[in-house]
């Protein structure tokens, strides 16, 4: 059988050959160089779409067998911009042709990646920023490096812990109970993103993007308007992060090798002084006697005034010192006739300045390309990460950096050996003893995987399957050996497992016509199915060995004793999907495009399956019309305009149904059933209905670069988890519900955007070139039923929600001042009387924390063989909230003091910053210090940081060494911060406790670690 | 012709992939879970939902805890100077919306509330044959049983006290549920509060039987609205009832003193009329919150071991209270009155058959009859290794009873209730509590964020003012 089809074969191979034979034809060959005279290869020559080759290692290129006629020759080269030259073959006669590339400024010609496609990026119709991944910031994860790089899109890097992510929105924030973060895709793989997966554990979130190796990254396309992320459906309201990997490049066969190498140290941006044990004993006196108690104030955990006075620990020293990085990375790229691959390793070993925190990844990554012929080729990714976060104890998790600027007294001892009774000090607070008796690790294995097949059986028709798979094992393992909780006395520990294989499967083809030379016409139709499947499992262990624990899968034998095992129900979602796309063209001047997707998903209630989401654009490239052809400034225009709608479907999985459960301890020996959850039929997506305007410029062949866009967002059916009367609850916060989901908001964002790029001195050993990106996105909520302001508020209680605001405005008391006879502080009432009593009822709104306008500035120079890059971030407007200065600079308690607290009343006709000292909230008109929430502790979030500088020295070398480049580099991260914020760090965002606090408490600080100021230095060669 | 037939192969392919319909059908994979419309099949479903309002009813926030301890904190029978925080804030009468406990006490009777509204509304739709019409009375008259103790309760904590002066107010109470929906309602009067309890109480006494095992029985209805009368200072009402329970209930007073919080089935508990099963392995939570929230150091107040060391002889004081560090700067006086069960089952004694004798006690020396006031007063005196109390002046007898009701119930949420009930009499002096009237505003906790945010409507409390 096998063998009558290999002599098939070469019968008409063979047949074929002679064919080509006996035609007439002619060869053209040529050198490729550059303008300095360097040989270029892999450049490719083209004619028409199915002749053409690959220059070598000398640069030459040879196309065979092209049949006699005229022939536009295309030389194309990444980075240089083609070159078109006319050529006529005559029969069997050899050409030859040499060309010198020029280099290429203009990226209109550039190819962007697409939702199910690429594109040309001048045809498009719709917002798209394509952002090149620079690898310098070394541990932190790729979409915080987006910050400052694409219009529009806002970046708020959550705290200086390492692995920590960051809070992302495109156009604004558009939802409110359901996550506002964007959708992101790799390589075609809508993957796992939940930051939710370990909750809040230990004061930190999860970051399920740090397992993506940044320098793995070829490029990451945005997707901002309707046009772009309408094919993503139900689940593109919120943007589209598309993020495609390397692929091997140039096609001459020969392998190229790229290593890095990076090494740091960092340290916070900034730190607070807080008091001594001299002055914190003092400021209690004080609060002591101006309570109008006598003799020595009380002193917590039953201290001796004796033994407070003589510690005197510095618990900022205890938890911070100065993290070291290395960052390696290995790849090889090669490109052979049939099979393309791309390979890269990384070891990562990320310290922060947190004492014992780190993230490590070991990261590998193979993508290959075959063609099995010209008509079948398959691709293959695949990745396979290990991230390893050592924790340590954020914000309110005790024994941390947070509890050193809070609970951990200076009054305690600093040997934890005096850590006992009889006072309350349990050693396992004590930020060192829990460091060496308590190891957390947070373990995530992660593979993303594609696997797809393109058939094209004939001219125009390409057909493609793709089979994804995502997979993460994500455990947080903490071990507490036999020491570290005295009362037990064995060792124990916890594992928290979490594994979501995401798998998604897609079908599409894609058929262009061939209307001739001046119009083009292409519609794409798909089918695409999801499921995602997360188990969730507790494992808690007593008298277990280190090393079995550490190793996460207990031998089978092994005598330990299970304390608790519990498995959580299965989240499971899917999503089943039909999407379509139809380009059209005229003249190379007018596109029209339009898309539609239709999603159904688990999630959506009995009376709404399916929904539809169209959008439709059209751009005008006015530069190709006559008028303005010859027009030698003003070298590139173009029009565009897009409407669609789309969709956010982010409700959790089960919410649709009501239902009743069994769980819970039989009361005596009978059994119990009880309602849990309500069934809302009517549960569907949140759907945005967006309209985007843009115009491009380009000047003097695109030196200079202007895109000015704008757009305006209006989102209905906003999902929102409405806190019902807990009279009326089905539920306590355990078992059943005190909040359900409805579909009854709307929230407007309208906004625009502006986008420069200068190459302002293009000389050969001069270039300078300036990047500048800013918007203006103005937000506002415009229903959310009628509703009470604490009805919609953040997990953890920061801000709120009202018509005609921004989401997550600051609601709180105002404060005036201090009372300059009694030294209390005076708050305003709601009319703005003052008053001595702070009452919730008081409460106005004091600010919003979506900042008005935010940017960046990127300036790029190359001197010779130096470059230096600098990028400067921006962000105008909005407001920071110090949550955790209520309590630093309040009423004397358990907690320490900032050093700012000397600015306070202490008699009479003192005009002071902060009222006297007490220890009753009462005398501030508290019902309790955790209530002292006023507009003292706001601020304005306004700030600007020089995120990132580098210098680079590109190693000159000759051209025929193995070594192809060579460059040393020093890089420097937020080096230098301009804020009027007087806390630590203005970009934050604390802990959250559900997507709910993430949408509206970023700008929260509670804690929260400031971010690195980190210095490393590297160095990259290609071989 | 081949770009046709290819077309429409592409579409038949793409078109069959279509989902099938179980691919988006995926309900809750939480095998304790049943779909709502599932689940109430046979008479079990139903007995199992009104074991689910006990369940919650004994709950670590609710009678198994918080609401019992805030009650106390409330009171005098706790020293918390130095409390900061929330419990700082339930200490110093000075709660406000933002108090996770308010929040945290509201949410269980109204749970209870809720699930005994659901089986109301869905038992008479009922199509299982295996339930009769006598199941269906019994259990309607637990669920108003259960209601009304849940309303009884939040209306005590929450709203203005009856004679306080304001309990006609509008918004004095708490919201009346009697419907499991989630209908947005304002806070009844007091008053109303009140009548619906005693209305859901009769209705439960009607049709409850006389012995219901583990479950709420007619001498429960009767004694729980024996209490509510009390605490309206209805007494002539209430003797009717205390007198019917203590002769035909066939209860009788523990002479263990040791074992009011019994295990279940321990035949040395004669005296409890309606007690509520503690959760295997969680009693000790019950502790916990009597002696480690909200910090390590908590320890009763010296007026509460000063009234016990009034007479040498009495044994209460070594069983129930134990004096740690004695002398020292951190002396602590710690409750053992829960000790005795640490880490099995107890029982929770919402009703017990000493309060009803003290009751009586009171309110015939109230109605000057101190005869029958000292029979029923001694027989306390006598277990607690007393000699009998003899003096018939009847400020000095009631003293007394009040004075045995504070030690024999400490520790069990009613002595805030029992100070405002005495502060509401006519013939009372001012009484304070602690160093504050016992009507001033912050006396009741305020209403938590959890309601108030779910209905604009809903009035505040007015706050602090207990100085």
């Amino acid at each position: 059988m096998q063998k009558q089809l290999y002599q098939k074969l070469s019968v008409f191979l063979l047949l074929l050959w002679s064919l080509q034979m006996l035609s007439a034809q002619g060869t053209i060959t040529g050198t490729v160089t550059n303008e300095k005279g360097e040989k270029l290869s892999g450049a490719s020559a083209m004619i028409g779409t199915d002749m053409g080759a690959y220059s070598d290692e000398m640069g030459v290129y040879m196309v065979e067998n092209i049949p006699a006629g005229s022939y536009e020759l295309v030389i194309s080269y990444i980075g240089y911009a083609d070159q078109k030259l006319p050529v006529t073959i005559t029969d069997g006669q050899s050409q030859t042709l040499d060309v010198v590339m020029k280099e290429d400024i203009s990226t209109t010609n550039e190819v962007v990646v697409i939702g199910y496609g690429t594109q040309r990026k001048r045809d498009l119709t719709s917002s798209i920023s394509k952002v090149t991944v620079v690898n310098d910031n070394v541990g932190q994860s790729f979409e915080t490096n987006l910050q400052g790089k694409a219009a529009g899109v806002q970046v708020t890097q959550s705290s200086g812990a390492a692995g920590a992510g960051a809070v992302i929105h495109i156009r604004g924030n558009s939802s409110i109970s359901t996550s506002g973060d964007p959708l992101y895709v790799v390589d075609g793989v809508p993957i796992t993103q939940d930051v939710f997966l370990n909750n809040n554990r230990g004061g930190q979130n999860n970051n399920p993007l740090s397992s993506i190796n940044p320098n793995d990254i070829e490029s990451i396309e945005i997707l901002k308007d309707a046009a772009s992320a309408g094919i993503y459906g139900s689940r593109g309201a919120n943007g589209v992060v598309l993020i495609t990997t390397k692929r091997a490049k140039n096609k001459d066969g020969n392998p190229i090798f790229d290593f890095s190498a990076r090494v740091g140290a960092s340290q916070p941006t900034r730190l607070y002084q807080m008091v001594d044990s001299k002055e914190w004993l003092q400021l209690r006196q004080e609060a002591w006697n101006n309570d109008g108690k006598t003799g020595l104030a009380d002193l917590p955990s039953g201290m001796s005034w004796e033994e407070a006075s003589q510690n005197n620990t510095d618990w900022i020293a205890q938890t911070v010192g100065t993290g070291v990085k290395q960052d390696y990375n290995f790849g090889v790229r090669q490109a052979k006739k049939k099979l393309g691959s791309y390979i890269g390793l990384g070891y990562l070993n990320d310290e922060s300045y947190l004492k014992g925190n780190s993230y490590e990844r070991y990261s590998t990554r193979g993508n290959f390309d075959y063609a099995f012929s010209k008509k079948f080729s398959a691709t293959l990714n695949t990745s396979v990460v290990q991230g390893i976060n050592n924790r340590v104890s954020q914000a309110w998790d005790a024994g941390g950096f947070g509890a050193a600027l809070s609970t951990l007294l200076p009054i305690y001892p600093e040997n934890y050996a005096q850590w006992n009774a009889p006072n309350d000090l349990k050693p396992e607070n004590h930020p060192k003893f829990r460091r060496d008796n308590r190891k957390w690790r947070t373990v995530e294995w992660r593979t993303i995987n594609n696997i797809a097949l393109n058939y094209k059986p004939m001219k125009g028709l390409d057909l493609r399957g793709t089979f994804n798979y995502d997979y993460m094992n994500l455990g947080d393992n903490i071990y507490e050996n036999e020491t570290y909780d005295q009362s037990k006395g064995i060792a124990r520990g916890q594992l928290y497992k979490s594994i979501t294989k995401n798998w998604v499967g897609n079908l599409t083809a894609q058929y262009t016509f061939d209307l001739g030379e001046k119009q083009y016409l292409s519609i794409l139709g798909g089918t695409e199915a999801q499921k995602s499947t997360t188990n969730k499992t507790t494992l808690k262990l007593d008298n277990i060995d280190r090393a079995i624990f550490l190793n996460p899968n207990p031998i089978e034998g092994q005598t330990v004793d299970t304390a608790e095992y519990s498995i959580t129900a299965p989240e499971i979602f899917t999503f089943s999907s039909y999407f379509g796309r139809v380009n059209y063209a005229f003249n190379n001047k007018y596109f029209v495009q339009g898309t539609l997707r239709s999603d159904a998903s688990s999630r959506f209630g009995a009376n709404y399956r399916y929904g539809f989401f169209p959008t439709v654009g059209a751009g005008w490239v006015i530069s190709e019309e006559k008028f303005l052809k010859a027009n030698q400034t003003l070298t590139f225009l173009k029009l565009r305009g897009s409407w669609g709608l789309i969709g956010n479907s982010n409700m959790p999985n089960y919410t649709r149904f009501g239902t009743v459960s069994n769980s819970g301890a039989p009361y005596g020996a009978d059994s119990i059933l009880y309602p849990v959850s309500r069934a809302n039929p009517d549960l569907h997506w949140e759907t945005t209905r967006t309209i985007d305007a843009g115009i491009e410029f380009g000047f003097w062949n695109d030196r200079i670069q202007l895109v000015i866009e704008g757009y305006d967002k209006h989102t209905k059916d906003l999902l929102i988890e409405t806190t019902i009367q807990a009279s009326s609850a089905a539920g306590s916060v355990s078992n059943g519900f005190t909040k359900y989901y409805q579909n009854i908001g709307a929230v407007q964002n309208r906004g625009i955007e502006l986008a420069l790029t200068g190459h302002i001195i293009t000389k050969e050993n001069f270039k300078w070139t300036l990047i500048v990106n800013g918007s203006r996105n103005f937000n506002k909520v415009l229903d959310i039923g009628r509703s009470s302001p604490d009805q919609i508020s953040g997990g953890t209680n920061d801000t709120r929600i009202f018509i005609g605001q921004p989401i997550g405005v600051n609601y709180l008391v105002r404060f005036s001042h201090v009372d300059t006879e009694t030294g209390k502080p005076v708050y305003l009432d709601k009319d703005g009387n003052e008053t001595f009593d702070w009452n919730e009822s008081n409460r106005v709104i004091s600010g919003s924390v979506l900042p008005k306008f935010v940017g960046g500035v990127t300036n790029n120079f190359t001197i010779g063989n130096f470059d230096l890059s600098a990028l400067f971030t921006f962000v105008v407007g909005g407001s920071l909230y110090d949550a955790s200065a209520k309590r630093q600079l309040g009423v004397v308690t358990d907690w320490n003091m900032r050093k700012d607290i000397t600015d306070r009343w202490r008699q009479p006709g003192d005009v002071a910053k902060y009222p006297r000292l007490t220890l009753d909230p009462g005398t501030y008109g508290l019902s309790s210090e955790w209530q002292y929430n006023t507009t003292q502790w706001l601020y304005d979030a306004s700030f600007g940081r020089l995120k990132n500088i580098s210098i680079g020295y590109n190693v000159p070398l000759d051209k025929d060494r193995k070594i192809k480049s060579l460059r040393f580099s020093l890089v420097g991260t937020n080096l230098l911060t301009f804020t009027k914020f007087p806390g630590l760090d203005p970009e934050i965002a604390r802990d959250f406790e559900n997507a709910q606090d993430r949408n509206m408490s970023p700008n929260i600080t509670y804690l929260t670690a400031p971010q690195q100021k980190a210095i490393s230095g590297g160095i990259n060669l290609s071989f | 012709m081949k770009k046709i037939s290819y077309i429409l192969v592409i579409t038949t392919v793409l078109a069959s992939l279509s989902a099938c319909k179980d691919f988006l059908e995926i309900p809750p994979q939480n095998p304790a879970l049943t779909l709502a419309q599932d689940a109430f099949k046979e008479k079990n479903d139903y007995q199992r939902l009104l074991t689910s309002c006990y369940d919650a009813a004994r709950s670590n926030t609710y009678y198994g805890g918080t609401m019992v301890f805030a009650s106390e904190m409330m009171a005098d029978n706790i020293y918390g100077d130095l409390f900061t925080g929330d419990w700082g804030a339930v200490y110093g009468h000075r709660t406000s919306t933002f108090i996770p406990i308010t929040g945290e006490i509201w949410q269980d009777p109204y749970l209870v509330i809720y699930r005994c509204n659901t089986l109301e509304e869905i038992l008479p739709l009922s199509t299982a044959t295996d339930l009769t019409d006598a199941d269906k009375v019994r259990m309607i008259g637990e669920a108003h049983f259960l209601r009304a103790l849940g309303h009884f309760e939040m209306v005590r904590l929450y709203g203005q006290p009856v004679g306080g002066g304001k309990d006609n107010d509008v918004q004095s109470g708490v919201p009346i549920r009697l419907v499991p929906d989630q209908s947005k309602i304002v806070r009844s009067t007091t008053q109303e509060v009140y009548a619906q309890v005693l209305a859901d109480l009769d209705d439960a006494i009607a049709k409850l039987p006389e012995s219901n095992g583990i479950y709420a029985d007619k001498w429960a209805a009767k004694g729980i609205k024996a209490r509510v009368l009390f605490q309206m200072n209805r007494n002539d009402e209430a003797l009717t009832l205390v007198d019917d329970i203590i002769n035909n209930s066939g209860k009788t007073l523990n002479t263990d003193l040791t074992k009011r919080y019994a295990i279940p089935g321990d035949a040395a508990n004669t005296e409890v009329i309606f007690g509520l099963l503690s959760k295997k392995n969680e009693l000790s939570k019950i502790i916990d919150v009597y002696n480690k929230r909200p910090s390590a150091d908590i320890t009763l107040s010296q007026s509460l071991l000063n009234e016990m060391k009034v007479e040498a002889s009495d044994i209460r004081d070594s069983l129930w209270v134990e004096v740690k560090s004695a002398g020292t700067p951190i002396q602590r006086i710690q409750s053992n009155k829960f000790k005795y069960f640490s880490g099995r089952e107890c029982v929770i004694p919402v009703l017990h058959l000493t309060e009803l004798t003290l009751m009586r006690a009171e309110i015939n020396a109230l109605k000057d009859n101190a005869d029958a006031a000292l029979v029923d007063l001694n027989k306390i005196r006598t277990r607690a290794n007393l000699l009998p109390y003899t003096s018939t002046i009847k400020e000095a007898l009631v003293t007394e009873i009040r004075h045995q009701r504070r030690i024999e119930m400490f520790g069990e949420g009613n002595r805030l209730h029992d100070l405002k009930r005495i502060g509401a009499r006519p013939e009372s002096s001012t009484i304070l509590i602690r160093t504050s009237p016992w009507n001033c505003p912050g006396m009741i906790l305020q209403i938590p964020n959890a309601e108030a945010a779910g209905n604009l409507d809903v009035q505040f409390n007015e706050q602090g003012g207990c100085e």
